[in-house]
């Protein structure tokens, strides 16, 4: 790397990242859907409402499954639904999954990997036998027994975001915890100790600021990740169920029907992938250019 | 070396032992009635919940069940599917061999298209075809299964009728779940590879060769190539989990009767007993595939075993 890309700062290399600039247009569009899907529904001549069906339309004639037309943009859906509307209103409940269940991983992890690493001792070691537990569960297996066995009645987006959660933790844990180990031996942390500075102080002033690159370098593909499983629960009948408009659930319905009405199931997946592909990207970059050891030259 | 693989067996045992707490705790130790998650909550007369809660021994202390259901599990009794009233572990066995070919023939694929192209892209870092097998990777990540399976399905199975869409009528009918099965995990093994070839490009050992004139070939196939498929020992282990979800899915999509298929089965007839019993072989089946990869890495990488 040349002198003046080294001394770039993450920003000006995450800026010139091929990569970052493609995930924008795809998470941009996708946000877009989420942030104002009325807005957005409306722009076509159908009924904005995803929920607002009719078999049957005004003249009479039935309107289930239209291929894709210019009233239509997407086609209707099994109830004679606006797929255009469903597909945008779809990418909010997609995203907050995704981005809730990012967030709360995210959360508990560091916060159980900074006392793990900070503490040392038993408290880390039953962290870490528990971390490798959940790792020992594979996701769609653990999200049935949760969902399935514990769950009853209607299941809510935050039942499937904390089952999600449930189990993801050990990542954000083992970087932080790591990154916790490394940094409590440095001399400044020793300095600011012997300053008299709190415990508090030290893990939100020393330990944090040095694990938030990795773990939000984690945590944003993880976005994807989270995005794919819900539609995947849905699909196994152990996620979102009709009523709740999302891609996992439409992705769902359109399965049986695929034979003759395949843009059903492409619709919303061309929405699921590109938002899945943008965060994958979109961590890459920032695993790129956040790059701790980069940084430090 | 035999020491550090006693340590590494105690430490799966503890984490079992840890796993069955976890799963005990979630099933029947959580609030709320387990003859009614036994009886996948349908509405049943109070008798037959009193007839479970007897048949299960529901009503003796807490411990005590999980002493009796530990007991069974070390002598291999998963229990009894609700469903179908035969033994779980039963149930498993007959479908293991189906689920056990088509994870085979899923890593096989994905670890040789995955190795090929890791090692043939690094080479040729940052050429069109680099950047174009790197987006395509991004975007098998990004396809959930249940959409490449249904379209694979319909073209290579419906409208080509060139491979069988669903059974295991002859060996061919494992191709195409394997295949579906194999795109994530052909991505993962892309990009690990090429990052693992880069990063041996520029160590001294392969320095060394080419400096005494060793061919590029040799080079690559005896120095980079042979090094960077070690961490693919570890990946294997890793990967048994992801398949283990991947399989669920897979033999859903193309009815194989293999493990998947009984489990997805099983949620949809809420048979909580056999969802339970499934659990609990996985966890086994990870934690000893986990134990035979690091034997296994410990056994290729003589530096390994000085860690510690």
């Amino acid at each position: 790397m040349t002198g003046a890309a080294s001394r770039r700062t993450w920003v000006g290399r995450l800026a010139r990242h091929a990569g970052f600039r493609i995930a924008c247009v795809l998470l941009g569009v996708v946000g877009v859907f989420a942030i104002a899907p009325g807005v957005v529904a409306s722009l076509s001549p159908a009924s904005s409402d995803p929920l607002e069906c009719s078999l049957r339309a005004s003249d009479g004639s039935y309107q289930d499954r239209m291929a894709p037309s210019g009233d239509h943009w997407f086609g209707t859906d099994s109830q004679g639904c606006d797929e255009f509307a469903r597909v945008v209103h779809g990418a909010r409940t997609s995203l907050q999954i995704g981005l809730g269940a990012a967030l709360l991983t995210t959360v508990i992890g560091t916060v159980l990997g900074l006392i793990a690493g900070w503490r040392g001792g038993w408290i880390d070691a039953i962290v870490r036998r528990f971390a490798d537990v959940t790792l020992g569960i594979p996701l769609v297996v653990g999200s049935i027994l949760l969902l399935s066995v514990l769950v009853d009645g209607r299941r809510t987006p935050t039942q499937i975001i904390v089952t999600l959660a449930a189990q993801l933790w050990p990542g954000p844990a083992r970087i932080a915890r790591s990154v916790t180990r490394t940094i409590v031996q440095l001399p400044y942390v020793e300095a600011a100790r012997a300053l008299g500075a709190s415990n508090y102080r030290i893990v939100t002033r020393h330990v944090l600021p040095n694990a938030l690159p990795a773990v939000i370098a984690f945590a944003t593909p993880l976005v994807g990740l989270l995005i794919g499983a819900e539609s995947t629960l849905s699909y196994l009948g152990i996620g979102l169920q009709v009523p709740s408009v999302s891609w996992g659930v439409m992705i769902d319905d359109a399965q049986s029907v695929y034979a003759n009405s395949p843009f059903l199931l492409l619709f919303p997946g061309l929405f699921l992938v590109a938002a899945i592909a943008g965060f994958i990207l979109l961590g890459d970059a920032l695993n790129d250019s956040l790059d701790v050891h980069l940084e430090r030259g | 070396m035999f020491n550090l693989i006693v340590r590494r067996l105690c430490g799966a045992a503890a984490t079992f032992v840890m796993a069955t707490v976890v799963v005990f705790g979630a099933a029947f130790g959580l609030p709320g009635d387990p003859a009614r998650v036994i009886a996948g909550r349908r509405q049943v007369p109070e008798d037959t919940l009193r007839a479970i809660r007897l048949r299960y021994h529901l009503d003796d202390p807490l411990p005590e069940q999980y002493l009796r259901w530990m007991g069974g599990l070390l002598r291999g009794d998963l229990g009894q599917s609700y469903a179908s009233r035969r033994p779980v572990t039963d149930i498993l066995l007959d479908a293991l061999p189906v689920t056990v070919k088509l994870l085979a023939l899923t890593l096989v694929i994905e670890i040789a298209i995955g190795a090929t192209l890791g090692a043939i892209t690094a080479g040729r870092r940052g050429s069109r075809l680099d950047n174009g097998v790197l987006a395509t990777c991004v975007l098998a990540l990004a396809v959930p299964t249940f959409v490449v399976g249904a379209v694979v399905q319909d073209f290579f199975g419906v409208r080509w009728k060139l491979l069988p869409v669903a059974g295991t009528s002859s060996n061919l009918s494992y191709l195409l779940p394997a295949c579906t099965l194999a795109v994530t995990g052909y991505a993962i093994a892309t990009r690990l590879m090429r990052s693992q070839t880069l990063a041996h490009q520029s160590e001294q050992h392969v320095i060394t060769a080419r400096a005494k004139g060793l061919s590029e070939s040799a080079v690559t196939r005896r120095h980079i190539v042979r090094n960077s498929l070690v961490p693919f020992v570890a990946f294997i282990g890793l990967e048994i989990g992801a398949l283990a979800s991947g399989s669920i899915v897979v033999e859903r999509i193309f009815n194989l009767p293999g493990v998947g298929g009984v489990v997805a089965r099983a949620v949809s007839q809420r048979d909580n007993a056999l969802i339970i019993g499934f659990t609990m072989a996985v966890i086994a089946t990870y934690l000893l595939v986990d134990l035979l990869a690091d034997v296994a890495a410990l056994a290729l990488d003589p530096r390994l075993r000085g860690v510690e």
